[in-house]
């Protein structure tokens, strides 16, 4: 796991291993769900606010995010989103939210802003591997 | 050190429901056989609604993901989200204890102790696996190990919890199985024996050139 905070070098793999940024403010979840991802193969970055997520994804480019939707420090995953839509160079990238509170229209709101998937926490291996089957370019 | 050798008591009883107090020692030569007792170990506290404290170095607790990522009676993400599984660096947590090559009893207290207290309060029951011992033990350092193991029984009577420590066994080491490793193994109450030897995996021996271990009770379980 990478963190902004902690980046030991650049990454340069673009499709594979699949570079995943992982955005949760939450750090022991963080650090698992680089732990799951990286045994799935991927190579990882964490993020714990979507400013920096927003830093990181910049310098290197992901090929997949995983976000929470309620982020600390007065930006949320829907910003976050909204964001990294309105970037040309970042627009691309697929967006799957993780959430422990969402209702059906944060839920809507969520995919309206530029979310593929919206998963409830506590997020399961299997989903985490379909979703990597799903966007993984070989 | 008690029981397992000799006795039939297998090692999935042992590491099902670890009494409070019950220091338990795995010698394993390879990988598998380390990820296969020790995240027995983790899964079993899981399941039991115990806290669960891993202090592993990374690729070691990469190995462990592998394998209890995929076991349908573990939700590791659902554990990390209510604070039942913990997680803690061994080499950096072994930083914050050592004063050159000399653990130093109030850091290893002061960084530990906390986090049993609140989990406790929160599981009840706790449980740690650690490797820092055997990180002590490749370098080298051995009477620091020796050290550690003792500061972890120290800290036991101070604390209810139960403890793994996992130690590779170097067969190319001369010097692995020397007199400060019995010193290291005698500190613990259970010796887990290398699976795969023997006619079955219950019952357990020690390492060669581990003295025997002197009477013992039989281990409780849950």
């Amino acid at each position: 796991m990478q963190t902004l905070e902690n980046q030991r070098q650049p990454i340069h793999l673009k499709h594979y291993p699949m570079q995943v940024l992982v955005v949760e403010d939450n750090q022991d979840l963080a650090k698992l769900f680089c732990d799951l991802l990286e045994v799935m193969g991927c190579v990882t970055q964490a993020a714990f606010t979507a400013r920096s997520a927003l830093e990181s994804a910049r310098a290197n480019v992901p090929d997949l995010v995983f976000c929470d939707l309620r982020l600390p420090g007065g930006k949320s995953g829907f910003e976050l989103a909204g964001e990294l839509r309105a970037d040309p160079d970042l627009a691309h990238i697929p967006l799957i939210a993780v959430t422990g509170y969402a209702d059906e229209p944060e839920r809507a709101r969520a995919l309206e802003v530029g979310f593929q998937r919206v998963f409830d926490k506590p997020v399961k291996f299997a989903q985490m591997m379909d979703v990597l089957n799903t966007y993984r370019k070989d | 050190m008690k029981d397992v050798m000799g006795d039939t008591t297998s090692w999935r009883e042992i590491l099902n429901g670890p009494a409070a107090g019950q220091h338990i020692g795995q010698v394993y030569r390879n990988k598998e056989q380390f990820a296969l007792t020790v995240s027995h170990f983790i899964a079993q506290g899981l399941r039991r609604d115990e806290a669960v404290l891993v202090m592993a170095r990374p690729a070691q607790w990469s190995a462990l993901v592998a394998r209890l990522a995929t076991s349908p009676e573990v939700d590791l993400v659902d554990a990390v989200m209510k604070g039942q599984l913990r997680t803690i660096d061994a080499d950096v947590n072994l930083s914050i204890c050592m004063r050159g090559d000399v653990p130093q009893w109030e850091c290893f207290q002061e960084s530990i102790g906390d986090v049993i207290v609140q989990s406790r309060k929160r599981f009840g029951t706790v449980r740690i696996y650690s490797e820092m011992t055997d990180i002590l033990w490749h370098n080298r350092k051995r009477d620091a190990a020796v050290r550690l193991e003792e500061f972890w029984n120290e800290l036991m009577r101070g604390h209810a919890f139960s403890l793994l420590c996992a130690f590779h066994a170097d067969d190319a080491d001369r010097n692995a199985y020397n007199a400060a490793f019995n010193c290291v193994c005698k500190a613990h109450t259970h010796l887990l024996p290398h699976l795969g030897e023997g006619p079955s995996n219950t019952g357990a021996h020690a390492p060669a050139g581990i003295d025997s271990p002197p009477t013992s009770k039989r281990p409780e379980t849950a």
